[in-house]
């Protein structure tokens, strides 16, 4: 297939086309500089794979949770792109982009990315089963979610924090996860294709970036009922 | 609580200079004061002490100011926000978690969005023009 896909999920932005056999990938970790350069960007990758926007049969991205302005270019450059080609955009969870790499081991995967203030955007999914859906939670929540597993795979960029977090509380566990993180736009076309073929529809025009962020009002509710 | 007093905006500056040669990543300067206390000028002093040769200007109307430097200055006016849902869907978090320091001007609105670490600076101008100013949460070392 012919695809452009973007994970704008952190400060380490990847941008990737694919014109059937042919990859090209580019990682740009520029912080917050990521909007001068996503549109090169774009047309570098395409070049590479010697694409014409007009063919793309997709595009696919993270939609969140993440980066604020990181899914908001995302979004905004695929869906020109669908304006101008007619070519779908397809959402990605961006935990569930993290742990695709790793769903072949036969281990439960908790996908995470930092939401500070002790916090986390995490998921859990051992095989088939959601342990813990997408969400905003408490490092308390995620802890007491894997304290009756022997192992676990954690996937996303900010696992050496997050085992520190859990091996504090919980001993026991055997915790695995990749020293560097694996391309992300490789599990991107995948999970994309995946949709395609079990024919899950593309993002709607009002679709937008999904942050997840709990409001401060929810924050604030649930301390004030934990203490209780 | 450190405290000072300054006696013009140049010396404010210098102090703002001081305070900017001991930030580092990650750190944030939760301002408070009236109106004219001096919260631009203070900046002025800190955007020097990280290289950045831009002029600092009020960040009022634009909300948030990005300058380079040895490493970036986000400069921040929360006045005309009408709180703490307006300040993150502005996308500070990526700021406030990001590789620079960020100074919030007229922070008292958002405070509860902030992380606990956060330096609260406080500008008070006193009736004979010089200017008391107050850092609290403070863990940079000394300012001198």
């Amino acid at each position: 297939m012919k695809a452009l896909c973007i994970d704008g999920a952190t400060s380490r932005m990847t941008i990737a086309a694919k014109n059937d056999d042919k990859i090209f990938t580019s990682i740009y970790d520029i912080g917050m500089k990521q909007s001068e350069s996503i549109v090169p960007a774009i047309e570098e990758v395409l070049q590479k794979v010697e694409l014409d926007p007009e063919a793309l049969d997709y595009s696919a991205m993270s939609i969140g949770p993440g980066s604020f302005t990181g899914l908001r270019l995302a979004i905004s450059a695929l869906k020109a792109f669908e304006l101008a080609s007619d070519s779908p955009v397809y959402g990605i969870s961006t935990l569930e982009m993290y742990a695709f790499p790793f769903l072949k081991f036969n281990l439960p995967v908790l996908s995470a990315i930092d939401a500070n203030k002790g916090r986390f955007y995490a998921r859990i999914v051992d095989g088939e089963k959601m342990i813990l859906q997408d969400g905003d939670w408490e490092t308390e929540t995620i802890i007491q979610s894997v304290r009756k597993i022997k192992s676990i795979i954690l996937a996303g960029p900010d696992c050496e924090k997050l085992e520190k977090i859990i091996k504090n509380q919980n001993k026991k566990i055997n915790i695995y996860y990749s020293a560097v993180q694996p391309v992300t736009t490789d599990s991107l076309f995948a999970l994309a294709e995946k949709k395609i073929t079990a024919r899950i529809p593309p993002l709607k025009d009002f679709d937008g970036p999904v942050y997840l962020r709990a409001s401060e009002a929810e924050i604030k509710l649930n301390a004030t009922s934990s203490k209780a | 609580m450190l405290t000072f007093t300054t006696k013009s905006a140049e010396e404010t500056i210098e102090l703002g200079r001081k305070i900017g040669s001991r930030l580092k990543k990650g750190d944030i300067i939760a301002m408070q004061g009236t109106l004219a206390a001096g919260k631009t000028t203070i900046t002025k002093g800190i955007a020097q002490a990280l290289d950045i040769n831009e002029t600092i200007t009020s960040p009022t109307f634009c909300l948030i100011s990005e300058y380079s430097g040895k490493m970036p200055l986000y400069h921040m006016d929360v006045y005309r926000l009408e709180g703490t849902e307006d300040f993150i869907n502005l996308g500070t978090d990526d700021m406030l978690y990001g590789d620079g320091v960020t100074v919030i001007e007229w922070s008292e609105k958002i405070m509860d969005e902030l992380p606990e670490n956060t330096i609260i600076l406080r500008i008070t101008p006193k009736d004979d023009g010089t200017r008391l100013i107050e850092i609290d949460n403070w863990q940079n070392g000394p300012v001198e």
